[in-house]
């Protein structure tokens, strides 16, 4: 969990814990961190977390706000950031992120590179200030008949295909006097919307008894029939 | 070009309108059906060092281990990979070390990284390895679907669902990346495999393009123009009318589409292997 | 590959067709057999299993021989049989048998004898007629006793009875016994064309030929594979044809005369009304109706017997033969093997008279070369190039095609000979398809590359961008073979080359330790060895000239400008710092060396160069006791050098340590001396920018030399214009974090953190888990009062260092002399304390570099087109440079 400090001058005037999605800064009572000085305002800015990054905004401030000694109106916060508001300073400090940021502002245009063992603290550290239950559930496809191979598919990838083709993760039986199936009948991608199904033969795949035109998002028990071969859609627990 | 593997490719690199220098590389070969793409970064010019590092890397090496007498695949790769998995794999990892030793070696590249999306592709398949948030497009019917996932911090969240991609293409952190090749002696390359079907149309881009043109403006470029050469101008110049605030580089990949000509004429072809 | 590909399969696909071709024409047995198979199909499916109702078949079978008697059998029995058909009305009787010889009956032969004796003894009057009248019961018993005139004379009384004769084989081209004219009238004279031949005969006893209605041939000649298809109508002999005995039947049934029958030849063979077409063997295809016992047969016992209705032969054809087992010809015909000969006859004449033809029509030829050669362009062309199974469904399509019109044809009375087509047609298609199959196989071939391969490949790949020594690592990794041994000796020569000799020398033991014969790996490593490491023991002196020695024996030794390179010392944050030996004045130097590199910004080379010896000429000019001398510069290729002073002595980092203090007094003197030295570079506008232990050297004589003077920036000055950070992250000064213009009084801060090391055996910034914090520490914080360390350090030196290490320059010592000043007043136990600085606010963020200390470029913050660059660490750890 990220800290901060809250200093005048080089002193340290008090340690924050920042445990909540967002905190403010300001001369009046109602704010999280109350800073009774004239050239503060009411509402100062508040400092935010936003999808696992942090965040400073300026809330109309007469004085402004400074990341870095630069003023800002909004900007993203990293491990050391110093946030000036007229003679204080709010140090950000987040241990659990690796250093990665050290330029005055946060660039919006470069391209940085962060040591890939960090990565999983970072992620972990992200994780970790979310709600547990944001951990999400793996899709599978269970096949119920018709089975080629494996009878259940893990929707590993971004992208997992259904066909006859022995290319393809997810094979199926066809139908028909000569059991013909398109080599791809469909394909499931992973969307930050869930699942979907997306015909690339035409009409081959069918959803709950409809045959699928384009792509439908894909709901947990959902029927999908692919030549004679029926799989069941379902949502488990990551392991 | 026309390749000899069944498919038609371009590809072209830019600097943009603002930068002076051009980080980004690409490189494909239409005999072995290869893409390349690579947006390198790290001081001076050594951005551009990585990024034609891993380009003509991968290039050398499909060269040798594909373009030979004999398909030579690596003996170990990560499992369940295609024996064409397991080479771009290798060839992605190769491209890794020579990046990092250079940098080790040579101080004044020290630190440089790249990002790297490679694919190889036929008329019926292809195998995609990449590190970092260069992208893959395949574009389909009309549909463009992104099948490579950033290894960037928002791409993370926006895997795991905390973030949308919305928030993600406003978020500052955008440029944070979890994975590059040259960062560390050893690399997790993601690979790939998806078939490709008569029309499909495979596009590689750097972050220059997605952060200068919407997805449904280069679907709609794809869907107006004919030949990849076209559609990465297009893509080009649009990027550049949007700010061409970064390099970009792209590649197209089009698998001829059958049926160009009448019904009896797509049949009696499709009865002919390619 | 493609394309050589698909004209092997043309190749194959022609030569195939050629093949086929050949055998088409020449008839070959290889595949005219397997037109007769198509053939005999065909034949199967257009068998009409009604009796045909003209004809009926008396044999003499198995059980007539039972019931009548052991063959061969009396002509008298014959003549009988005769008499009995004759009296049932027959049209035409035929007996295929053939009686070529006068009966040989031993009873009538005796008879005779006695007759003979009985007479001569009666001329001789030896004895005498009494009563019975021998001549007549000799009479009698003769009469009864010859067959051969009891079957002459039911010949004659029937008088429609067609009789057989044979040729019975031998070479054409002697001279032809002549034949009675009985047999020759039944036969028409030949004309100078081309029609079987044959060179002998065998025709009924004279008497019977005579009485005969008619002859015929019975010969049946068969194909090359012994089946049975074609009956010859004519067969020549002697200058004359000879009708088939089938013929002959067909014609006296058709109440026709020889001299009714018309020869066309090649053409057909007109009987009446009748057209029988030839092929241009002058043969007629015959159909046969089933496999057998389709012809009404009546047993010869039954005839005897009477059992056989009155109607039954009324007005027909009878042909009389042998069937019983043992005694019958038996003959392989396309719808039976074994079938009897009796029946032969039957079935052609029932083709003959129901006009049940099988002919080759006269477009036949073209239209079966047509088809080869659709066929042949198909497999050379088209096949190889579709898909297996579209492949498969063509080929099968056109064979189902070809045999359908073939059958269809065939069914109508026309023979096309669509086996050579298929033959064609199957064996291209197993041969291309095999061929592809096969070579698919081939070309898909994909080869393990091993670890050890790999491993190679990479260390080539390294080798080529010039990385030597991770070639080396991976090369290490990959089993010695010979291959190995030539790439590593390459390797080798490139250390060599890059003046690496104990590399090179490394490399050359690697070999020699598997293979020390192999070329001259043993001697070049001793070489090099000695090379690299007897200048530095042997010192300056004797070794030298030695060193020459060896060297001239083996590899040139290399210089650099002016100065012979003798070995390398080490590698430094630019570059590979070398043993130098100028040689004209015999003086050994340090050479550094850093490569030059074109500048981002498109700056020439020229000016790169230019500013490189702008920044060491400034650093050359410094002319000091204690700041290590710098001799000269110079460049050569892409390589700029600097060659300074050789100094025998250690730097003061073991010092810095707590168990390795030095005595107060000394580490005070000797930063003093320092700082006296910094004061005079300063004064000529030269920055270290780079103070700390490891560049103060402390020499054998003990004096004070303050190493890489300006080495910072003629490093920087090397690779870019705008200048990057150089520093040691532990002695950087705030505004050397902060990327800020920086002066001597930088130097001084730096100075100041090395004063407290050496006092106290601590930093006194010591960062946390990240350099981040490290620079925000020297940036914001304040240090730890050196008396909380080491509370026995005079408390004047308290002052003096809170002094040098203020966050702001201008607060603290501004010149190096008023610094010596101050700690040699400490030494003299008395100083003013300054006032505790105040921290400013952080003036600077930190900088991100990864934990290794030592000497480092950092980024300017702003670089590149677009708002500032956010850097990750570019900092590349080196080891102490030596001097």
């Amino acid at each position: 969990m990220p800290k901060l400090l809250l200093k005048f001058n080089a002193a340290v005037i008090r340690e924050i814990a920042m445990d909540k999605a967002s905190i403010f800064i300001g001369r009046k009572p109602d704010n999280d961190i109350v800073i009774d000085n004239p050239a503060i305002s009411g509402h100062h800015c508040k400092l935010t977390m936003e999808g696992g990054g942090y965040y400073v905004e300026d809330l109309e401030s007469t004085n402004g706000t400074f990341v870095n000694e630069k003023r800002i109106k909004k900007s993203g916060l990293h491990h050391n950031d110093v946030v000036g508001v007229a003679k204080h300073a709010v140090v950000f400090l987040n241990e659990a992120e690796p250093a990665v940021d050290g330029a005055p502002q946060p660039s919006c245009d470069a391209t940085m590179v962060l040591a890939p063992q960090k990565q999983a603290e970072m992620i972990a550290a992200s994780a970790a200030a979310e709600k547990p239950a944001a951990a999400r559930k793996v899709g599978w496809l269970r096949i119920i008949k018709g089975a080629v191979g494996v009878a259940e598919h893990e929707l590993k990838g971004i992208s997992t295909y259904i066909g006859k083709s022995d290319r393809v993760q997810v094979q199926i039986r066809g139908s028909g006097l000569f059991g013909s199936a398109p080599e791809v009948a469909a394909s499931v991608h992973r969307k930050p919307e869930g699942y979907i199904i997306v015909a690339v033969t035409e009409g081959y795949p069918v959803v709950n008894g409809a045959k699928v035109a384009g792509s439908v998002v894909l709901k947990e028990g959902d029927m999908i029939n692919c030549g004679s071969t029926s799989m069941m859609f379902e949502l488990r627990e990551p392991t | 070009m026309k390749t000899r593997v069944g498919v038609e490719v371009a590809g072209a690199s830019d600097p943009g309108c603002v930068r002076k220098n051009n980080e980004d590389n690409f490189a494909v070969d239409p005999d072995l059906g290869l893409l390349v793409v690579a947006d390198g970064m790290g001081g001076h010019n050594s951005g551009e060092v990585a990024s034609d590092i891993a380009c003509k890397t991968v290039v050398e090496y499909a060269r040798k281990m594909i373009g030979g007498e004999k398909t030579v695949v690596p003996e170990d790769g990560a499992a369940g990979l295609t024996p064409r998995g397991r080479q771009l794999e290798f060839f992605v990892k190769a491209a890794n070390a020579m990046i990092y030793e250079k940098g080790r070696a040579f101080p004044k590249d020290a630190g440089m990284g790249t990002t790297v999306v490679a694919a190889i592709v036929d008329s019926k398949s292809m195998t995609i390895a990449h590190v970092g948030d260069s992208r893959l497009y395949l574009w389909r019917r009309g549909d463009l679907t992104q099948l490579t996932e950033d290894h960037s911090l928002v791409g993370e969240q926006v895997k795991r669902g905390r973030i949308t991609a919305e928030e993600a293409a406003r978020s500052p952190q955008q440029n944070i990346l979890t994975r590059a090749l040259g960062a560390d002696k050893d690399v997790a390359v993601d690979v790939s495999e998806h078939p490709l079907l008569p029309g499909d149309l495979v596009l590689l881009a750097t972050d220059g393009l997605s952060k200068m043109v919407g997805d449904a403006d280069v679907a709609a470029v794809i869907a107006g123009s004919l030949s990849p050469q076209r559609i990465v101008d297009a893509l080009i110049s649009k990027s550049r009318a949007a700010g061409g605030v970064d390099n970009i580089a792209i590649v197209v990949a089009k698998v001829p589409a059958v049926g160009e000509g009448s019904g009896v004429l797509s049949l009696i072809s499709s009865l002919f292997r390619r | 590959m493609k394309n050589k590909g698909r004209l092997i399969d043309a190749a194959m696909g022609f030569a195939l067709t050629s093949f086929v071709a050949v055998n088409y024409f020449y008839r070959l047995p290889l595949l005219e057999s397997v037109e007769f198979k198509a053939y005999d199909l065909r034949a199967k499916l257009r068998q009409d299993l009604n009796p045909p109702p003209e004809i009926v078949l008396v044999a003499i079978d198995d059980d007539s021989i039972a019931q009548i008697g052991r063959w061969p059998w009396p002509r008298s029995r014959m003549a009988d049989a005769i008499d009995n058909l004759q009296a049932a009305g027959p049209k035409v009787i035929g007996i295929n048998i053939l009686y070529s010889e006068p009966e040989q009956n031993q009873g009538l032969s005796e008879i005779r004898r006695l007759e003979e004796k009985y007479k001569a003894l009666l001329g001789e009057k030896k004895i005498s007629q009494k009563g019975v009248d021998f001549a007549l019961e000799f009479s009698s018993s003769t009469i009864a006793m010859d067959s051969d005139s009891k079957m002459l004379t039911s010949l004659r009384s029937a008088g429609n009875v067609v009789l057989p004769l044979f040729f019975p084989g031998g070479t054409v081209g002697g001279k032809p016994e002549p034949v009675p004219v009985a047999v020759s009238s039944s036969a028409l004279r030949a004309g100078a064309y081309d029609i079987h031949e044959e060179a002998k005969i065998a025709y009924p006893i004279l008497a019977f030929s005579e009485t005969a209605s008619g002859l015929g041939h019975a010969n049946l000649y068969t194909e090359s594979d012994g089946v049975l298809r074609r009956e010859s109508p004519l067969v020549k002999y002697g200058g004359e044809l000879y009708p088939s005995f089938a013929t002959r039947l067909t014609m006296a049934y058709l109440g026709l005369k020889i001299e009714d029958l018309k020869f066309e030849p090649g053409v057909a063979l007109t009987m009446g009304t009748l057209r029988v077409p030839l092929d241009d063997e002058n043969r007629m295809a015959v159909l046969f109706n089933g496999p057998q016992d389709t012809i009404r047969v009546v047993p010869f016992a039954n005839l005897m017997a009477g059992k056989v209705g009155a109607d039954f032969f009324k007005d027909k054809i009878v042909i009389l033969g042998l069937t019983a087992s043992g005694l019958s010809t038996q003959w392989n015909t396309p719808v039976a093997q074994g079938f009897p000969a009796l029946e032969v006859a039957p079935n052609i004449i029932a083709n003959i008279l129901h006009r049940k033809f099988l002919t080759r029509p006269q477009w036949a030829e073209r239209a079966e070369l047509g088809l080869l050669a659709f066929i042949g362009l198909f497999i050379m062309a088209i096949l190889p190039r579709l898909k297996a199974l579209w492949g498969l469904v063509v080929s099968i399509f056109l064979a189902f095609g070809l045999f359908g019109a073939g059958t269809y044809l065939f069914m109508n009375g026309q023979w096309l000979k669509i086996g050579y087509p298929s033959v064609l047609l199957f064996a291209g298609y197993l041969v291309i398809i095999s061929k592809n199959f096969l070579v698919a196989e081939k070309g898909k071939e994909l080869v393990e590359a091993s670890a050890i391969e790999t491993n190679k490949m990479l260390g080539l790949s390294f080798q080529g961008q010039g990385m030597l020594d991770i070639a080396f690592e991976k090369f290490r990794l990959c089993p010695l073979d010979d291959n190995m041994k030539d790439t590593l000796y390459n390797l080798a020569l490139d250390f060599e080359r890059k003046r690496q000799y104990s590399k090179a020398a490394a490399v050359f033991e690697h070999i020699a330790a598997k293979d020390p014969k192999y070329k001259d790996v043993v001697e070049r490593a001793k070489k090099l060895k000695e090379a690299s490491e007897g200048a530095v023991f042997g010192g300056v002196g004797g070794a030298k000239k030695e060193g020459t020695v060896m060297l001239s024996g083996g590899a040139a030794k290399p210089t650099l400008g002016r100065y012979e390179i003798e070995k390398e010392l080490g590698r430094g944050a630019m570059g590979v710092v070398y043993l130098g030996r100028d040689p004209k004045i015999n003086r050994m130097v340090a050479l550094k060396t850093m490569t030059l590199e074109e500048g981002s910004d498109g700056e020439s080379m020229k000016s790169v160069k230019e500013r490189f010896f702008r920044e060491a000429e400034s650093a050359g000019t410094l002319n000091h006791p204690n700041i290590v001398r710098i001799f000269d510069a110079g460049d050569e290729n892409d390589v700029a050098y600097i060659a300074m002073e050789l100094l025998d002595g250690h730097d003061l980092v073991k010092y810095a340590r707590k168990d390795g203090l030095l005595p107060i007094e000394k580490a005070l003197e000797y930063l003093a001396i320092v700082s006296d030295a910094l004061d005079y570079a300063h004064a000529q506008g030269i920055v270290h920018r780079d103070i700390k232990p490891a560049n103060i050297m402390l020499l054998k004589d003990g004096s004070i030399r303050v190493a890489d003077f300006g080495i910072a920036r003629i490093t920087s000055s090397s690779k870019t214009a705008t200048g990057a950070v150089m520093g040691t992250p532990s002695y950087m000064s705030p505004e050397q974090v902060a990327g800020k213009k920086v002066d001597g009084r930088s130097d001084l801060f730096s100075l100041a953190v090395a004063l407290y090391e050496l006092t106290t055996g601590e930093k006194p910034f010591k960062g946390g888990d990240g350099i981040g914090t490290l620079l925000f520490q020297i940036a914001n914080d304040p240090h730890p009062d050196i008396l909380t360390i080491k509370p026995d350090l005079p408390s004047a030196l308290r002052a003096v260092i809170d002094k040098g290490l203020a966050k702001n320059p201008d607060e603290r010592f501004q010149r190096g002399s008023e610094f010596a000043a101050a700690i040699r007043a400490v030494l003299k136990g008395g100083a003013a304390p300054p006032d505790r600085p105040k921290v400013n606010l952080p003036s600077a963020a930190p900088v991100t570099v990864p934990s290794d200390f030592n000497t480092m470029a950092i980024e300017p913050p702003q670089r590149g087109g677009v708002g500032p660059a956010v850097k990750a660490p570019s900092i590349k750890p080196h080891t102490q440079e030596p001097v």
